[in-house]
């Protein structure tokens, strides 16, 4: 067993350092990104915080956005297991394993970027319990940890146990792995909710202080996840042998549609609650959607993010451009983009803008930051590549113990 | 399914345990119901500083106040003036470095605070009671009688270098000058520094 | 249970044998090379961290070796490197490991104060002195602020910023005073960026600074609890023990905290040396900060640096559970506010006015 386990781990390598030439400028680009990370997080150690754009007043910028837009799309792989292991919805049991794959990569993303936010990262032992000191259940950021390794670990034991069974030419045994499925399925819902309760429960920052906060993330992540995973399965279609079913697609972009529009409700009633009579807890928003004496870097953001939401999702509601596989591919792209820039930038950063004493500072995240965001970024895609493409090959057979030789 | 319900009951338990901890967090004074108060002394700290005790009048607990007269120049009047010298001239003579700006110009003079025959000695513009330099506040109260009140209490003036015991406070004339009791217009020590982007 | 254990043996085998400890740090006091001020008063409360001899020194060093991969690097070439080299690395090693400030036991407490004078002394040549003066029975301080008195002079934020050590680079301040316009107390209006003669006429001026509140949002949310409220209600900062998330600044709603974005900058002849493990001792890079009402000075009975420098009596300071403190007398006989009560946090910082 433990050999085999081994021959797994060596052999789904191998078959990740397999494949045309596209393939490998892909997977080069991605590793030179990841350096360009790599020398930029270097620079950031030697010096502190003080190469980000990051000051006292705002004191929580790209990384933490990043962070909080990917634990959406990390939430969002149940939008397939639910259908797929529930509701046993046969067009999705064989998309799920990408959807976990996402996951995996997002939280991996997640955490690679609270890391590089710390200040201290030498000392992130003092989180682990009994060994450190965990503040737990206290703080939501502990409860974040928690929650965020915990389906971390779902989301690899899950797909690994099954693709470990069909590798050795068995069925999985759905009894032994649908306690976890049901687990992670409630998980995904708390990781989201969770993330979200650490900036609801700071009564310091009005802008983030509100009881919306928490489902409007879910909806959000259910709109800009789906989506994602959507663009994903589309590239496969086109580049690999593993075919979608054209039902798989029209039903994940209904989700994207439905959870768009629940979003969109949402921003209107956030939106109806700060402007119809501004009170001084409004300032971030007045900051946010028109700028505040004379301080306005976000607001062109906003519009792009809200006009390119509203597009997406009043086109996405339409029956007929949404069964377009090219519009839908647009309109996905669009979505995602518009949620990104909202739920990241555009919740975290006016937060903090006024500070709690009313200063205004304004912030933009500087080429050391971009570039460890970008690290980040193409790291979450490399372990997606070789997630998925080992996925793959095992559920395309290719790739498999008993099949070895003729791999 | 029963895992998920014990799961679901044990979140909820713990959740709700949270909430009471936090609002069961008592207020601060309540908190600490008339607790036997100890006293704190910082002794080591005010060796060496001259006090007296305070005279004020009130229910307060007895307290100290540094002495102020060492810090004053002292001049024998007597020794070039044989007869009575006149001063609070606008002109020249002595104590014309003095341009008195307390209260109404109109209103005051040396003769106020200044007791008639010593200059050292003060008194109280209510009565002919003389006051000891070292306690001139027995003087400003004589108008300043609700600062005088917060003074003795401690909602006005400030103590010397200890919060703890005993209780050490600045005479008036400390911080205000008798004179010219105002504080004056001047540039901040340090202006504030917003953390600029570099 | 296991990681603990491992800790513990980890940390043990860096400590001396403690009746061994004693004895050098006796004959350590009577050599040259220690200046006077490090040597303990108590010295059977020292133990690990001296200036050890040759052999336990090497030998401490060796058996972390043996335990932790990391360690060989300096155990396989302890030969090549000199005494104080190996001092510097092993104190730094032991000061690594250590636990939260709050788990400690007080001889724990004892030696990481020693350790931070020795590192002081080797790595910076800095002789200081640093105290773990536990809070005082019966005390819990409290703070006023008389906005009618003060004239925004900022002799309170220069004496802060001298007594405190903070960074010269960043120009790190504790205390905001704003500029008030009269007939408005909301503090979201006034100016804290003033460079003009004060006081102006039409303006009042109103300072804010840690509140140390009684319920303070920054110390539920911190993930290591790094923060806490002391018995005496100073609510402190373990540096030592912050990994630098930041969710307390974001969650506190006075902006009372601040973070070393870089690595602090005080010139060695403006450091105060008279510090506290949770005051004033120089911070590292990366970690939070704030205002501690002056631990070093207030737990010996000292005014905070601030009152001390006011020149218009504005900030009073003192214990709360006393009837006859200032204190008390401004709470029972001046109209107090606090700022943003609504929000619950309880801040044990008075305004008032004459």
């Amino acid at each position: 067993m433990t050999n085999l386990l081994f021959h797994f781990i060596k052999d789904g390598i191998l078959h990740a350092l397999k494949g045309s030439k596209l393939y490998f400028t892909w997977l080069i680009s991605l590793v030179a990104l990841i350096g360009i990370g790599v020398f930029a997080y270097s620079i950031q150690i030697s010096e502190g915080l003080k190469v980000t754009g990051m000051t006292d007043h705002v004191s929580w910028g790209l990384y933490i956005s990043n962070f909080t837009f990917f634990v959406g799309i990390a939430a969002a792989a149940v939008m397939l297991i639910l259908p797929a292991y529930i509701f046993n919805d046969a067009d999705f049991t064989k998309v799920a394993l990408i959807g976990e794959g996402v996951a995996v990569s997002a939280l991996i993303m997640c955490l690679s970027f609270v890391t590089v936010d710390l200040g201290s990262p030498e000392k992130v032992w003092h989180l682990i319990p009994k060994l450190g000191y965990f503040n737990w259940p206290n703080s939501m950021l502990a409860w974040d940890v928690l929650v965020l390794n915990g389906y971390l670990a779902l989301n690899l034991l899950i797909p690994f146990y099954i693709l470990f069974s069909h590798y050795r030419g068995k069925e999985a045994n759905k009894k032994k792995y649908f306690p976890f499925i049901l687990l992670s399925v409630f998980w995904a819902i708390a990781i989201h909710l969770v993330t979200a309760f650490l900036y609801a429960g700071l009564p310091a920052r009005p802008f983030w202080n509100n009881a919306l906060l928490g489902p409007r993330f879910l909806a959000s992540a259910f709109a800009a996840g789906p989506a994602f995973i959507l663009v994903i399965l589309s590239v496969l279609d086109y580049s690999t042998g593993f075919k979608i079913q054209k039902r798989v697609i029209s039903k994940l972009a209904l989700v994207v549609a439905i959870a768009a529009q629940i979003n969109l409700i949402m921003l209107g009633s956030e939106i109806f609650k700060e402007f119809y009579h501004p009170t001084e807890h409004s300032s971030s928003a007045i900051y946010l959607f028109f700028g505040l004496h004379g301080h306005s870097a976000l607001v062109p953001w906003i519009w792009t993010a809200i006009s390119m939401n509203i597009i997406a999702t009043l086109m996405l509601s339409i029956h007929k451009l949404r069964e377009n596989h090219k519009i839908l591919m647009g309109l996905c792209i669009m979505l995602f983009l518009a949620i990104w820039i909202e739920k990241g930038m555009g919740l975290v950063v006016p937060g903090f803008i006024p500070s709690p004493i009313g200063e205004i500072v304004e912030y933009s995240p500087t080429l050391v930051e971009v570039g460890i965001t970008t690290g980040i970024l193409a790291g979450g895609m490399l372990v997606l590549t070789v997630l998925v493409k080992v996925a793959i090959g095992i559920e395309l057979g290719t790739f498999r113990s008993d099949a070895k030789d003729a791999n | 399914m029963k895992s998920t319900i014990r799961l679901g009951v044990w979140v909820t338990t713990l959740l709700s345990l949270i909430l009471v901890s936090n609002i069961t967090k008592a207020k601060i004074l309540s908190e600490n119901p008339n607790q036997p108060p100890q006293e704190h002394r910082g002794d080591i700290f005010i060796s060496g500083i001259e006090t007296v005790q305070s005279q004020y009048s009130s229910l307060e607990k007895p307290f100290l106040i540094k002495k102020r007269s060492p810090a004053l120049r002292k001049s024998d009047c007597e020794t070039c003036h044989k007869d009575d010298v006149k001063t609070n001239s606008n002109t020249t003579g002595t104590h014309n470095d003095i341009n008195l700006m307390h209260a109404a110009k109109q209103g005051m003079n040396c003769l106020t605070c200044h007791a008639m025959n010593n200059v050292e000695l003060l008194k109280n513009v209510n009565s002919t009671q003389i006051i000891e330099i070292d306690h001139a506040y027995l003087s400003c109260q004589g108008c300043h009688f609700s600062q005088a009140r917060d003074w003795a209490g401690g909602a006005h003036g400030k103590r010397v270098r200890i919060w703890a015991e005993p209780r050490i406070v600045y005479n008036c004339t400390e911080c205000h000058n008798p004179h010219n009791p105002t504080f004056k217009k001047r540039w901040p020590k340090i202006i504030s520094t917003l953390p600029e982007k570099k | 249970m296991r990681l603990k254990d491992l800790r513990h043996k980890i940390m043990s085998a860096l400590k001396y044998d403690r009746s061994l400890a004693s004895k050098e740090i006796k004959s350590d006091c009577h050599s040259d090379s220690i200046p006077p001020t490090t040597c303990p008063k108590n010295p059977p409360k020292m133990v690990g961290g001296a200036f050890g001899k040759k052999t336990s020194r090497r030998a401490a060093i060796g058996l972390a070796g043996g335990g932790v991969g990391a360690a060989f690097a300096f155990s396989a070439c302890s030969n090549m490197l000199d005494e104080e080299t190996k001092d510097k690395l092993g104190l730094s090693w032991e000061e690594f490991f250590k636990k939260n400030y709050r788990l400690m036991t007080d001889q724990e407490k004892g030696e990481t104060v020693k350790r931070i004078e020795k590192l002081a002394k080797v790595k910076n040549n800095e002789i200081i002195n640093v105290s773990d003066t536990p809070a005082k029975d019966g005390v819990l301080f409290g703070y006023a602020f008389n906005i009618s008195k003060c004239q925004g002079y900022m002799d309170c934020v220069e004496a802060c910023v001298k007594e405190n050590n903070q960074d010269r680079e960043s120009n790190m301040q504790y205390i905001n005073i704003f500029e008030m316009e009269n007939g408005n107390l909301n503090i979201e209006s006034g100016n804290s960026k003033y460079s003009h003669e004060v006081p102006v006429e039409g303006k009042f001026y109103l300072g804010t600074q840690c509140f140390h509140c009684e319920k303070a949002p920054c110390i539920e949310v911190c993930p290591v609890g790094a923060t806490w409220k002391e018995p005496d209600g100073i609510v402190v900062v373990d540096y030592d023990w912050c990994i630098g998330c930041r969710y307390c600044e974001a969650a506190c709603p006075y902006w009372g905290r601040r973070f070393n974005w870089g690595a602090p900058q005080i010139p060695n002849e403006e450091l105060n040396t008279e510090q506290h493990y949770l005051g004033n001792r120089k911070r590292g890079k990366g970690v939070m900060e704030k205002c501690t009402f002056c631990i070093q000075r207030t737990r010996k009975g000292l005014q905070p640096a601030c009152v001390d420098a006011c020149p218009t009596g504005s900030r009073t300071f003192g214990n709360l559970l006393d009837p006859n403190s200032e204190i008390r007398y401004i709470i029972e006989n001046k109209k107090v506010f606090r700022l943003k009560e609504d929000l619950g946090t309880e801040p044990k910082f008075w305004y008032y006015m004459d």
